[in-house]
């Protein structure tokens, strides 16, 4: 008797045990479905709005590599006659500071070429990105963005604190 | 069409995406602020320039000289204009990714990178008038020019 009695508690264990089991599992399974509405996913809205970004980024991105390549090509050819026209200006300039003036000029020119660049690379990449559905060229294009806004935000912090400079010569004066 | 959006969907603003657009934004806000206070140090400049440059005109009698800073005052507020109007949207941009990402908001998500597109698009227009406006000048140039003899 008391062997059947403890057969059935058991058996109403197993079936407890089971039950909870069930549920646990459903529980689980409701998390684990609810996981990608909590994240944020990139729609149809956000896609649509990062793949018109890409396109006018990559526009921009082109124009302004070819407009530095046609300056560079001017300044090239017309080097010595800035030389002299630098000389002419100011007549105690040697051409070692021309020399340096011709480099500041052309590492200007190279950091707008390398934010181009940049801009660029995050527009092909997260076109890329998107088309393909790769997470990983999505999230270089991302980066290149990432570091191209890092540069413009210190250019822009540069600018201010050079337009406070002219301000403050001009109360002073 | 449905294959396009399943094919949108199955990219996901990961940590690490979710990582780059937190620095995006944050750079994106410092950027539009010192634009904002850069365009307001340009207009102060411009009007004590301005008022300089008039004790000068009487004291001297150049009238050009007016013309030009007068000129000068009204360029500054029309990039001033038109550079808040851009930057308002980077702005935009930049505060509502930073919610949506820290709120997990997808609405305030998409709403930023609206205006991220519209910022560019704004930009991108303008480039394109600015292009246009340089080669007519150089037709003008080319046009009325007077023959070498």
């Amino acid at each position: 008797m008391l062997i059947l009695d403890l057969s059935k508690i058991s058996f109403q264990f197993e079936i407890l045990l089971f039950t909870c089991g069930r549920h646990l599992n459903q529980l689980v399974m409701e998390e684990t479905s609810q996981e990608p509405l909590i994240s944020l996913n990139v729609d149809y809205d956000s896609g649509n709005a990062l793949k018109e970004t890409a396109r006018w980024t990559k526009f921009i991105s082109i124009v302004f590599m070819i407009c530095i390549v046609i300056f560079l090509v001017v300044m090239l050819f017309a080097a010595t006659a800035l030389n002299v026209l630098f000389s002419s200006l100011i007549p105690s300039l040697s051409s070692m500071v021309g020399g340096a003036v011709i480099v500041i000029i052309i590492f200007v020119l190279g950091v707008f070429g390398f934010t181009s660049f940049l801009l660029y690379r995050f527009s092909t990449l997260v076109k890329k990105g998107i088309e393909m559905q790769d997470q990983e060229l999505f999230n270089k294009g991302l980066s290149n963005l990432r570091i191209y806004f890092i540069i413009n935000g210190v250019i822009a912090i540069l600018s201010l604190l050079s337009n406070f400079s002219t301000l403050i010569k001009q109360l002073l004066h | 069409m449905e294959n396009q959006l399943d094919n949108i969907f199955k990219i996901s603003f990961d940590d690490n995406s979710r990582g780059h657009l937190k620095t995006i934004s944050m750079w994106a806000k410092i950027t539009a602020i010192c634009a904002f206070v850069g365009y307001a140090v340009a207009l102060v400049s411009a009007f004590l320039g301005k008022n300089q440059s008039s004790s000068y005109v009487t004291s001297e009698g150049f009238q050009t000289n007016s013309l030009v800073r007068g000129s000068s005052i009204a360029g500054a507020f029309l990039v001033a204009i038109i550079g808040v109007a851009i930057n308002y949207f980077l702005y935009k941009f930049a505060v509502d990714t930073n919610e949506g990402i820290s709120n997990i908001d997808q609405q305030k998500l998409n709403e930023g990178l609206q205006s991220l597109k519209t910022y560019y698009k704004i930009s991108g227009i303008l480039i394109i008038i600015g292009l246009s406006l340089l080669v007519l000048f150089f037709i003008f140039i080319m046009l009325f020019s007077p023959p070498r003899p």
